[in-house]
């Protein structure tokens, strides 16, 4: 069984455990076993602590990695931000031996080393390099074949190299059976950071744009890979709700939707405790059974 | 703005506090050593999931919370940002 020192971040354990849910009953279906990162702190979120400070930012990322060093082991992120905190510092630490040091002898005082053993992996990455689209299809129990899905890959897993994690999180919702929808705007982010600088703006010209092209593409759903991007998706068409609107797009996480693909149910993983109700999604599956 | 950019830009105006936006997120990180606070709600829906209460970070580890203070308080980002230790607030 493969180990990896599980980096949770903030917004799953405390606001969507239902991510967390599904991972932990998918991962020994994929010989993964998951260890906690005992002591994890937040990553730092790249949106707002890099931009107040940068050392502050690097520092408390190295403090993260130095614990998954110690477990010798690579470390599996569900976090898009995580992800990118944690793999841009780890690449900074690894490459620039004066910051390493600067920053080794911060963590010094609190009896911490960065070593950079452990290497950060998006989850797309573990599934897609290290478990592989085969087993992921071996552990399928439900027919998906009916569901029509809008893949949003959220904008850090553009920045991986040639964009591979993005790509990854289409291939493994195709392998998972489903009818992926081509909307036009996949690129386009959430608009979640833009909430730090005007909500409105961020609603009404960011997240409206991308649902209203997933509603007109006909999607039953929406599948993303980040808490973040989750957490707009949502709460934007409950917004848009309050204004008289009308917007049911259930949005899955990619763990989710790979549970049900491989027979859990929808209590199990705690699909009832969305905002965006996921009946229209179970009622189809149970219709395809 | 740090020490470093206020050499590169004397003349840049020197902001003092943090946007009303990054508050509570930085707030979080310096009282829980997370964005968010576990709710007593959301410990009991972990419970019937099958998950423990909390994750064993920082939302249960103590210590993990002291030593993001202490980076917080070694790089004096506590004085660039406003922050009062004994209230747990920002002073403005």
């Amino acid at each position: 069984m493969a180990k990896y020192s599980l980096f949770l971040g903030c917004y799953i354990p405390s606001m969507q455990p239902f991510a967390e849910a599904a991972l932990r009953k998918i991962s020994p279906d994929l010989n993964i076993e998951l260890l906690d990162i005992v002591g994890a702190t937040c990553c730092p979120v790249p949106e707002i602590v890099r931009l107040v400070d940068d050392e502050a930012w690097i520092t408390i990322a190295a403090r993260n990695l130095a614990l998954a060093d110690s477990m010798s082991h690579d470390i599996l992120v569900l976090c898009n931000g995580c992800w990118e905190t944690l793999y841009e510092a780890r690449e900074k630490l690894l490459h620039d031996i004066k910051l390493r040091n600067k920053v080794n002898s911060n963590l010094k005082l609190l009896g911490k080393k960065f070593t950079g053993k452990a290497e950060v992996k998006h989850y797309t990455q573990v599934l897609v390099e290290d478990v592989g689209l085969d087993a992921l299809r071996r552990n399928i129990k439900v027919d998906l074949k009916n569901l029509k899905v809008a893949v949003h890959p959220g904008c850090k897993l553009y920045k991986s190299d040639g964009e591979k994690l993005a790509k990854y999180l289409r291939d493994i919702v195709e392998a998972l059976g489903v009818q992926v929808v081509e909307y036009g705007i996949e690129r386009v982010c959430c608009g979640y950071p833009l909430m730090l600088a005007s909500v409105d703006k961020a609603i009404h010209e960011r997240t409206k744009w991308k649902l209203d092209a997933i509603k007109d593409a006909n999607a039953d759903m929406i599948v993303v890979a980040c808490p973040a991007c989750y957490d707009q998706l949502e709460k934007a068409q409950l917004a848009l709700r309050d204004e008289g609107l009308e917007y049911n797009l259930p949005v899955l996480h990619l763990t989710e939707l790979i549970a049900l693909a491989f027979g859990y149910k929808a209590g199990e993983i705690g699909l009832d405790l969305h905002g965006i109700s996921c009946m229209p999604v179970i009622e189809k599956l149970e219709g395809v059974k | 703005m740090s020490e470093k950019e206020l050499k590169l830009y004397p003349l840049r105006k020197r902001i003092i506090g943090l946007p009303q936006p990054f508050k509570p997120p930085t707030s979080g990180i310096l009282k829980y050593g997370h964005v968010p606070r576990l709710s007593g709600f959301l410990q009991r829906t972990r419970s019937k999931l099958g998950l423990s209460k909390a994750p064993p970070t920082a939302y249960q580890v103590k210590e993990a919370v002291e030593e993001v203070q202490n980076i917080i308080r070694t790089l004096k980002l506590d004085i660039k940002f406003a922050w009062d230790w004994k209230k747990k607030r920002f002073q403005y």
